[in-house]
C-alpha cells in the first residue's frame, strides 16, 4: 500500500514490500505529470489570448440608431478570437476570465449632434457604455477611445462595438480600432 | 538502462544493478534540472510610465505635434527568459527632456494607455478641436477628439486613449497632440500628460 503527498506524489510505506524500480518509476511519473501541468501554466499565462482589429472601410451610420461597427482587418489575433469571413461585426472570447478591451472610432462631421460608444457581449452585458460622449463639429472629425475591464464567465462571449449619434444625418465611421486581451482567469 | 519520463527523469527498471540511492540521486537531479527550466519560464511583465512635465506648445502655424516625456515612473526590468537573457528594461529609457519617441525592448501583444490634461484656450480663439493620438510606428491606433473649446484658461480638460497592439521590439510609440481651428492661429498647451505600456502577451 503506498500514499501520496498532497501534490499527488505517490511514494511508498517502510512496511510495504521493496520494489525500488517500480517505486521510483512511480514518483518520478508523478512529478513529471505534476511539472507539465506547471509548466503549461506558466507559459500560458504569458501567452495571453490577444486580438486586434481595425477598420479603413467607411461605414455610414444612420441617426438616432444603433449601429453595430464593421471590422475590415485581423491585425493580431493568438485565440482565433476573430473570423472576419464568418462575421465581421464582432470578436469572440474564446476562453473564460476578464479581459481588458480596448479601441476607438473615429467619426466624420456633423453640424450638430453627439456620439457615443457601447460594447455589447452575447454573455449577458448589453450595450455597456464605454466612452465619454462627444459633441460633433460641422468640419472636423470627432473621435472616441475607450478602455474597459469586461467579465466573461461563460464563452464563447460575442463582443460588438456599437455607435450611436443624433446628428441632423447619417454620419460616417471614417476609421476604427477593436483590441481585446485576456487579464486574468 | 533506465527508463525515463516524458520530461527526462530517470527510474531504474528490474534489469538494472540495484543501486536505491544512485537512483534517487539521478532523479533529483533531473527535477532539480527541469525545476529550473520551469522557473525560467517565470519572467516579470514588462510596463513602463512615463510623464511629461514640461508644457508642449502646437503653434499656430501647425496643426500637430509630438509630446515629449521628462520623467520615468517606472520601467520594469524584463528577461524574456529568466536567467537566461540579459535583462533590459521593458522601454528603453528615456533620457533628456524632448523624448517623443518611445522604443520597447521585448515584442509582443502590449496596451498602451495615455492621457493628457491639456492646457486649455479660450473662447473666441477659433481652435475648434484638440485631440491626441496614439501613433505605432507613425500609423494611428487610437484618436481622441474634443470640441469642447469653449475653455477657460485653465488645466481643466482631460482627454486619453488607448489601444491593444502587437508590436515587435524596437517599434515606435508616440503620443501626438492634434489641433484643428476654424480660423485664427492660436497657439494650444498640452499640459501633465502620462503613458503605459504595459506587454500583456509574448508573441
Amino acid at each position: 500500500m503506498s500514499a501520496n503527498t498532497p501534490r499527488g506524489y505517490t511514494y511508498p510505506y517502510y512496511t510495504d514490500l521493496a520494489n525500488a524500480p517500480s517505486q521510483i518509476q512511480d514518483l518520478a511519473t508523478d512529478i513529471d505529470t505534476d511539472h507539465t501541468v506547471i509548466a503549461t501554466d506558466i507559459l500560458d499565462a504569458q501567452h495571453a489570448p490577444s486580438v486586434n482589429l481595425t477598420k479603413a472601410v467607411i461605414q455610414s451610420i444612420a441617426a438616432n440608431t444603433n449601429v453595430t461597427v464593421t471590422w475590415n482587418t485581423e491585425v493580431f489575433d493568438n485565440n482565433s478570437m476573430a473570423n472576419l469571413g464568418v462575421d465581421n461585426t464582432r470578436i469572440q472570447l474564446q476562453t473564460p476570465g476578464y479581459y481588458l478591451i480596448s479601441g476607438y472610432v473615429q467619426m466624420g462631421v456633423a453640424a450638430s449632434g453627439a456620439m457615443s460608444v457601447t460594447l455589447t457581449s452575447s454573455g449577458g452585458v448589453s450595450l455597456n457604455p464605454v466612452a465619454m460622449s462627444r459633441a460633433f463639429d460641422n468640419d472636423k472629425g470627432t473621435g472616441m477611445s475607450w478602455c474597459v475591464l469586461h467579465w466573461a464567465p461563460v464563452t464563447p462571449d460575442n463582443v460588438t462595438v456599437v455607435v450611436r449619434h443624433n446628428g441632423p444625418a447619417a454620419v460616417d465611421v471614417q476609421g476604427a480600432s477593436l483590441s481585446a486581451t485576456k487579464v486574468a482567469d | 538502462m533506465p527508463g525515463t519520463t516524458p520530461r527526462g527523469f530517470p527510474y531504474p527498471v528490474p534489469a538494472d544493478p540495484a543501486d536505491v540511492a544512485g537512483a534517487i540521486e539521478d532523479l533529483a537531479t533531473a527535477i532539480d534540472a527541469d525545476l529550473a527550466t520551469i522557473n525560467s519560464y517565470a519572467v516579470p511583465r514588462g510596463m513602463a510610465q512615463f510623464l511629461g512635465t514640461v508644457t508642449n506648445t502646437v503653434p499656430g502655424t501647425a496643426t500637430s505635434g509630438l509630446l515629449t516625456w521628462q520623467l520615468t515612473d517606472f520601467n520594469t526590468t524584463v528577461r524574456d527568459v529568466q536567467f537566461v537573457d540579459p535583462a533590459t528594461q521593458a522601454v528603453t529609457p528615456v533620457t533628456g527632456v524632448n523624448t517623443t519617441v518611445l522604443l520597447p525592448q521585448h515584442s509582443g501583444f502590449w496596451q498602451i494607455m495615455a492621457s493628457v490634461q491639456l492646457r486649455t484656450t479660450v473662447p473666441g480663439l477659433g481652435v475648434d478641436m484638440i485631440g491626441v493620438e496614439i501613433l505605432v510606428g507613425g500609423v494611428v491606433v487610437a484618436r481622441e477628439t474634443v470640441h469642447d473649446t469653449a475653455f477657460v484658461a485653465d488645466l481643466t480638460h482631460m482627454i486619453d486613449a488607448s489601444a491593444g497592439v502587437f508590436l515587435t521590439a524596437g517599434t515606435a510609440v508616440s503620443l501626438r497632440a492634434q489641433v484643428a481651428r476654424a480660423s485664427g492661429t492660436s497657439p494650444v498647451e498640452f499640459g501633465t500628460r502620462s503613458i503605459t505600456l504595459m506587454r500583456m502577451s509574448k508573441p
